[in-house]
């Protein structure tokens, strides 16, 4: 289990990267506590992801990972501690500036969050609002530019055909899609995804998680995603962090020689109780090997 | 055996067979209780009881002779050019002034949404102007304005609009409040500022709402703009006081019959309209499979393999997913027969705004004196003692408040039976269902404000004739609201009993009561909230009320009291909804 570390390091250097700062993501001593300290959702995380990394969280419900990945935009900010996403510091960062950053740091929810009766193109366009400036009402007061380079996105999802669509008449997995094209649309340099799959089948889950982290991948952009089921982990990760109760518990390089007892030992450290590592084991042993 | 089981258990358990008392269930019991005393103290007041309705029978003679005087209805064709216009006009100041409030209540109600402006004093101010202009009839900002501008159209177009806001502003703020904050923060987590987040996350959300709450106003500003000529503001209303005032009776029962006609016509409009933009709603579901290209389906996850293989393929430089050439494809919207439909009736709409602003030739100069004079006539309306409440004004309220009550009683005796035979899934058969929506929508259509003329003519003036009048609109509008929360019930329900081989009229009042009540309750709380706002009003043509005093203070410029008098009808309309609410938000 050990044994992997150095594939990640051999990722960052391919990357090349050019900008000073090596880490995307810096997180230090993060406390967070809701409704007056009375609930401890994170509790003293720290962590690094260098640049180019594909990092998933996992943790069962109520661990702590949206809390943590809706830190790294500023949709929360921390009790204690701090988070440094590409080099500045979330926290101290006036309103117009956590917009610059928003910019730079794309959003994957698991509600997918877009408009559903407008097109999927107004959608994807709206993911461009952070470099120009006003509103727009719609698809028409986009430049042209703009309008070609959201059907680009579209095409990388499979979904250009259906850009003059009502986003609302698609399936929940094209919805999904719709939204990463429009995350893909702010060209940013870190996706945040909280569970981008929670809310599809099994089957469209391979294929949606297919398709952000192979985007990601191609456009050179650092990935932190927070799931619930480790077998989607591993398929999608070249590094899990294991959240439990808002610490973290578990950090591990992924790769091929990753057997079958290591994920066992994942598992079981996720949930102690183990209550459902049956159920686990079953799901496991249906994939092929 | 069975009997003696049931009675076994009624002494076993004492307790449990009868519903134990909380302090809900005492407010509740509480506030019906004193409601349906209310209603039997407005009845003698308005003097509908027995004696009263001996009364009208024993002037039927009288009121038959009267009756008689007004068939055949007449419209004198020398008064034609006239009365078009005056009908013209009337659209145009129901039109434009719908306009007006949308373009003010709108930006009012985004204001006082909490989720939308965090400043509370902010809130606070459009709060309290949507407040004033919702709970001041449309007829008593059109006697001010005709006082400010002159008789014509402007006062009956901006006493709508003004009025207007109140409700627009009012749907509006509740509509922000209720949209999904999911897409909103979508779009700020791509780095939006405030009007991008207000345009994309919210307002593309509430686009169906508005229209629909736009076009809600425009049917019910149909109906009150026909009686604004009464006082002066422009319109049809002028030719019905005329005729009333020299009882020509025929020619007035021929114009409320156009009035009516014409009400209808435009009820149609809008309900094609409504359809032609709002029809296609239902929507997909998030979330459901559907057929799915197998453009990306990969194999099973295996720790890290497919990771790893995108990299290297990344790093030996391999071509990015194939695009398509970008000549073929189109980067404006496709016109489909949906965006032909919606951009042909806003067109529509855009040219019969412009037509009601041009056509009925308001002078720019007009607007400006009146507009010069307003700081000084609302200082003027301002009482500076209490000498102008007299005896006679608070009789008057009190009038005007049992008149609201027994109309709402009466409205609501006839409505819940009714509404049952006017539901497709309640109604005994296909053809009494559509005899009763029929019958529905007429009356509906019918404005009480003209009702009351009509029977003032008939009966005579007093409160009596205007609750009558008052309870027939109601009756319209408030059947309406019930037999749409009827369909809604649920078909389970209903057949569980069913089953159990209930009748028709048991399985209505067990399986479908239950469900609508809480929906008829607040509709009810609701029609007595509309119904002591039109009360206030029916005395300008005679119907009883403060509305008589109202329309004499602001005829004999005693402007005193014509503004105590508006701010009494604000603090009883605003108590009244403020007591509603209350109800409402204990009985659900």
């Amino acid at each position: 289990m050990n044994s992997g570390s150095s594939s990640i390091s051999g990722v960052v250097e391919q990357e090349g990267s050019t900008t000073p700062e090596k880490n995307a993501v810096e997180v230090l001593d993060l406390v967070k506590t809701f409704d007056n300290g009375r609930i401890k959702a994170l509790d003293g995380v720290s962590f690094e992801v260098p640049k180019g990394q594909l990092l998933v969280i996992i943790g069962l419900s109520g661990s702590g990972k949206s809390t943590l990945l809706r830190h790294l935009n500023g949709l929360h900010l921390p009790t204690e501690g701090s988070t440094s996403v590409l080099g500045k510091d979330v926290s101290s960062l006036t309103r117009k500036e956590l917009r610059s950053l928003r910019r730079d740091v794309g959003f994957v929810f698991q509600q997918f969050n877009i408009v559903g009766r407008l097109t999927c193109i107004e959608n994807v366009l709206s993911g461009a609002l952070g470099r120009i400036w006003g509103p727009r009402l719609s698809a028409l007061m986009y430049s042209k530019n703009m309008r070609s380079e959201a059907i680009d996105q579209l095409e990388r999802v499979g979904l250009a055909d259906k850009a003059w669509q009502r986003t609302d008449t698609l399936s929940g997995g094209e919805q999904q899609r719709v939204a990463i094209a429009r995350t893909l649309m702010q060209k940013p340099q870190i996706v945040l995804a909280d569970e981008p799959v929670a809310s599809l089948d099994p089957e469209i889950s391979g294929q949606v998680m297919d398709l952000l982290v192979q985007c990601c991948i191609e456009d050179d952009i650092t990935v932190l995603c927070s799931l619930h089921q480790v077998d989607l982990a591993l398929g999608w990760a070249n590094r899990l962090i294991g959240l439990r109760s808002g610490k973290i518990v578990l950090d591990t390089p992924v790769d091929e020689s990753l057997s079958q007892d290591d994920v066992m030992v994942v598992y079981q450290q996720l949930d102690p109780e183990g209550d459902k590592t049956g159920e686990y084991l079953e799901t496991f042993e249906d994939s092929p090997s | 055996m069975n009997s003696s089981n049931l009675g076994k258990i009624k002494v076993s358990h004492p307790e449990k067979v009868s519903k134990p008392w909380t302090l809900q269930r005492g407010q509740i019991w509480f506030s019906l209780l004193a409601i349906f005393g209310l209603f039997v103290w407005s009845i003698s007041r308005v003097d509908l009881s027995v004696g009263g309705i001996v009364e009208i029978f024993e002037g039927w003679p009288e009121t038959r002779n009267l009756l008689s005087r007004m068939v055949p209805p007449f419209i004198p064709s020398e008064d034609f050019t006239v009365i078009t216009k005056a009908a013209l006009d009337t659209f145009f100041i129901a039109f434009a002034g719908t306009a007006l409030g949308i373009v003010l209540g709108v930006p009012l109600g985004l204001l006082s949404a909490r989720n939308l402006m965090p400043f509370a004093p902010v809130r606070a101010l459009a709060r309290a102007i949507i407040v004033f202009s919702r709970a001041t009839p449309a007829l008593v900002f059109a006697i001010c304005f005709v006082r400010l501008y002159g008789i014509g159209v402007l006062p009956g177009l901006l006493a709508i609009g003004i009025h207007s806001i109140g409700m627009i502003g009012k749907l509006i703020t509740d509509a922000a409040e209720e949209i999904d904050p999911g897409p909103r923060e979508g779009v700020v987590a791509t780095g939006a500022g405030p009007l991008q987040d207000l345009y994309t996350g919210v307002w593309s959300q509430m686009v169906p709402t508005v229209i629909s709450i736009s076009l809600y106003r425009l049917e019910i500003d149909f109906r009150s703009a026909p009686i604004l000529g009464w006082v002066g503001a422009g319109g049809i209303g002028l030719i019905l006081r005329g005729y009333a005032g020299s009882l020509r009776y025929q020619e007035m029962l021929g114009i409320t019959i156009l009035i009516v006609v014409l009400v209808i016509l435009l009820e149609i409009l809008s309900a094609i309209t409504r359809h032609a933009l709002l029809g296609k709603t239902e929507t997909k579901l998030p979330g459901k499979p559907s057929k799915f290209l197998d453009l990306f389906f990969g194999d099973q996850a295996r720790p890290g393999k497919k990771v790893a293989d995108w990299m290297i393929s990344k790093s030996s430089n391999e071509p990015k997913l194939k695009t398509r050439n970008h000549a073929d494809r189109t980067l404006t919207p496709p016109w489909t027969r949906e965006r032909v439909k919606v951009n042909s009736v806003g067109l529509i709409f855009f040219i019969l705004l412009i037509f009601s602003i041009v056509i009925p030739d308001i002078a720019a100069s007009k607007i400006v004196n009146g507009s010069q004079k307003l700081p000084s006539f609302i200082a003027r309306l301002t009482p500076n003692d209490w000498s102008w409440f007299t005896d006679r004004i608070f009789s008057d309220m009190v009038d005007t408040i049992a008149i609201g009550l027994a109309a709402t009683g009466i409205a609501l005796l006839f409505a819940v039976p009714f509404s049952f035979l006017a539901a497709s899934n309640t109604a005994p058969g296909r053809l009494v269902y559509l005899i009763s929506r029929f019958f529905m929508l007429l009356v509906r259509c019918v404005p009480e404000l003209v009702v009351a003329v009509v029977f003032v003519a008939a009966i005579g003036p007093g409160p009596k004739t205007g609750t009558l009048a008052l309870a027939i609109g109601m009756f319209g509008f408030i059947t309406k609201l019930f037999a749409d929360s009827i369909e809604e019930a649920r078909q389970g329900i209903r057949d569980g009993v069913n089953s159990t081989g209930a009748n028709r009229l048991q399985e209505s009042v067990t399986g479908v009561l239950p469900q609508v009540a809480p929906s008829m309750v607040s509709n009810s709380l609701y029609l007595l909230d509309v119904a002591i706002r039109s009360s206030t009003i029916l005395g300008i043509v005679g119907g009883g009320g403060i509305g008589f005093l109202l329309m004499s203070a602001a005829k004999r410029l005693y402007f005193e009291t014509l503004g105590g008098i508006i701010f009494c009808i604000f603090v009883v309309v605003y108590l009244v909804e403020i007591i509603a609410t209350w109800i409402r938000r204990k009985i659900i």
